[in-house]
């Protein structure tokens, strides 16, 4: 690994640190900042909006990073494992009353628990097989809360229930704009984050990253399959969970689009486009897509206008073909995604004036 | 009959599996975009059957010669799941294309200018459809074509040497860089066929996406790498799911035939993941 030049690690723990330098430190106190006062007072509110699912988005690609980058086990159903976790923490707070912030967690348990469904064939079967089973299982999830129980707009206009699933409160503050969400939102995104950053370099985590790299090299290295497999699943999995909890409630109604086929596509394409098995990745894919995403809404809209002949769907497909294009031209000149582009430049400023 | 219409379908992923071990997600988008360009041109073009056809079959290969040539050439000797991403990338961007010259709407047959023969044939109780005989007729001719190609042809069994090892496959003779463009003339072509046959069966509009999904369990079941394979399971898919609409909808509700094929590929994959007829794969380090 490059170190700055410089600096000498005397012991373990200064090896393995997250934050190295007081520079450092600095620089995660004025991102914070930035991130919670200065983008919330001066960002304006339709892009707080997009910046608010980029932040589920970021969630659910960390928990999708776990599975696939580190320990490369493709899964196309991941979206419905956030759809789990949405329609559990809906069904806890609107039926059964219970708070959002444990609701949260039950969220992320449940589509945990789940996951292991497709994690045991995850034993027998790899590559493209898994890729088979995972949207097998997303099909069956769509089933099960679209013809299967009629959930598929939730909650349901029927007396007796709420209209809208309830917006998390401390106390009596509630937060009940996407304004306030934001900070909810961002909070996760931090904290999941660094634990997943965390996971990477601890003992579990350099396990995932074995059975990446070779499976039978792996358990003959003692490395136990079951165990780390079903783990990595688990972990994955309880992220989407509580990215799908975060998006009930940021939406306040709940229907099958975020859950399809093609989201779980789009989340895949953001962890590449980001950069698999590494933590920047799913962040940065996750703001990339999001803006692009935002951006082509804009001109869209503005083309839309000018010319009358375009048709109603031209926006959506607009979005598909960027996106599409996107993911193309990354894997062709940048395979590792953006997380390499940002490397590259440490490594580059480091060597400065020497660098080539 | 309805899951000789999966084998069709079945066929164009086959060749692809076959020859370079690499699933098409991007089959989908491919038949589906032909089937849109195809009926577009006849209907609402005027352009004739017959010129419409091998206009739709040269932009298919064209098609996917270019993904070979600028997608999939580059990715060779990278990790499993490379492919499978850059393709569904690459199926984002063909549906987006699609989507955009025809906004997703539905072409709408006009009468009497059918592809294939509508109405149906009584045979004493039974009623076959037309539409349905030919296009069985026409994948019948396609499959036996298929299987004598791979099993007695040079270039076969050349493309079936490359599916195990394309460096073994070149150090003995065979010309990697110059069969996988034809591997995936074969799949543009057959792309072009099933859109246009599924395109007079079916609505012509984006679901035909989701038919081509539901091909995937039909080619598990038969084995991965197995033309014949394809024609065994896809009716077995194809009854199975009417037996499930008979029987299961009155209790289960709506819906369930069409997961019923993915819940059948999740018991096959876990028990017999090669299939019926499929090669099974040995483990080495």
């Amino acid at each position: 690994m490059e170190v700055p030049c410089g600096r000498f690690n005397t012991s373990y723990a200064q090896d393995m640190a997250i934050v190295r330098t007081k520079t450092q430190w600095l620089l995660l106190l004025a991102f914070l900042f930035v991130l919670f006062f200065v983008i919330p007072n001066f960002v304006p509110s339709v892009w707080l909006l997009r910046l608010c699912f980029a932040g589920v988005a970021i969630v659910a690609v960390q928990g999708l990073n776990i599975i696939t980058g580190y320990t490369g086990q493709i899964s196309l159903g991941h979206s419905a494992f956030v759809g789990i976790g949405a329609y559990t923490s809906a069904i806890l707070t609107t039926q059964l009353g219970l708070s959002f912030w444990l609701a949260v967690v039950v969220a992320g348990i449940t589509a945990g628990l789940i996951s292991i469904l497709i994690g045991l064939p995850s034993l027998r079967v790899k590559g493209f097989y898994l890729a088979l089973i995972t949207i097998a299982f997303l099909y069956i999830f769509l089933w099960v809360i679209g013809p299967g129980f009629g959930l598929t707009s939730y909650p349901p206009s029927s007396p007796g229930m709420p209209s809208t699933i309830p917006y998390p409160s401390i106390g009596g503050f509630v937060f009940d704009s996407y304004f306030r969400m934001y900070f909810i939102i961002m909070g996760c995104v931090v904290l999941l984050t660094f634990f997943a950053r965390n996971l990477a370099r601890s003992k579990v985590g350099r396990a995932f990253v074995a059975i990446r790299d070779d499976e039978i090299a792996a358990e003959t290295m003692g490395i136990s399959l079951l165990r780390y497999k079903l783990l990595a699943f688990f972990i994955g999995c309880f992220y989407a969970g509580i990215a799908g909890a975060l998006l009930a409630h940021l939406q306040g109604k709940l229907d099958a689009t975020p859950f399809s086929l093609q989201a779980s596509i789009s989340y895949l394409m953001m962890l590449v486009v980001g950069g698999m098995g590494s933590t920047l990745g799913p962040v940065a894919g996750g703001l990339f897509f999001t803006l692009l995403q935002g951006v082509v809404l804009f001109l869209g809209t503005k083309a839309l206008s000018a010319f009358q002949g375009l048709g109603g769907g031209f926006v959506g497909s607009a979005t598909l073909v960027v996106t599409g294009l996107a993911v193309v031209l990354f894997f062709i000149f940048e395979p590792k995604g953006m997380a390499n582009l940002w490397e590259r430049f440490k490594v580059y400023y480091r060597r400065w004036p020497f660098s080539n | 009959m309805v899951g000789m219409v999966y084998a069709i379908v079945g066929t164009a992923l086959v060749v692809l599996w076959k020859s370079s071990k690499v699933l098409n997600f991007a089959q989908g988008a491919l038949t589906m975009g032909a089937a849109l360009v195809f009926f577009h041109l006849i209907y609402d073009r005027g352009i004739p059957k017959w010129s419409a056809i091998l206009l739709v079959i040269a932009g298919a290969i064209i098609l996917a010669l270019g993904i070979e040539r600028f997608a999939m050439r580059r990715l060779i000797g990278r990790p499993i799941w490379a492919p499978i991403i850059m393709l569904l990338g690459v199926a984002t961007l063909v549906r987006g294309a699609v989507f955009l010259a025809f906004s997703a709407s539905v072409i709408i047959p006009k009468p009497g200018n059918y592809l294939l023969p509508r109405g149906f044939l009584h045979l004493d109780s039974i009623l076959i459809s037309k539409s349905y005989l030919t296009a069985c007729a026409i994948s019948a001719g396609l499959f036996i074509g298929l299987i004598l190609f791979f099993r007695y042809t040079k270039l076969g069994l050349g493309l079936r040497a490359l599916a195990e090892d394309h460096q073994v496959a070149q150090s003995l003779g065979v010309n990697v860089k110059r069969l996988l463009p034809l591997v995936w003339i074969i799949v543009g072509l057959l792309s072009a066929v099933t859109g246009i046959i599924m395109g007079s069966i079916y609505p012509i509009s984006a679901d035909l996406e989701t038919f081509v999904w539901l091909a995937l369990p039909v080619m598990l079941l038969g084995g991965m790498e197995s033309f014949s394979g394809l024609l065994l399971a896809g009716p077995m898919i194809g009854i199975a799911q009417l037996m499930c609409a008979y029987y299961l909808v009155p209790i289960l509700g709506n819906g369930i035939e069409v997961v019923v094929p993915y819940l059948l590929m999740f018991i096959v994959v876990l028990v017999r993941p090669w299939g019926i007829f499929g090669l099974r794969k040995i483990e080495r380090i």
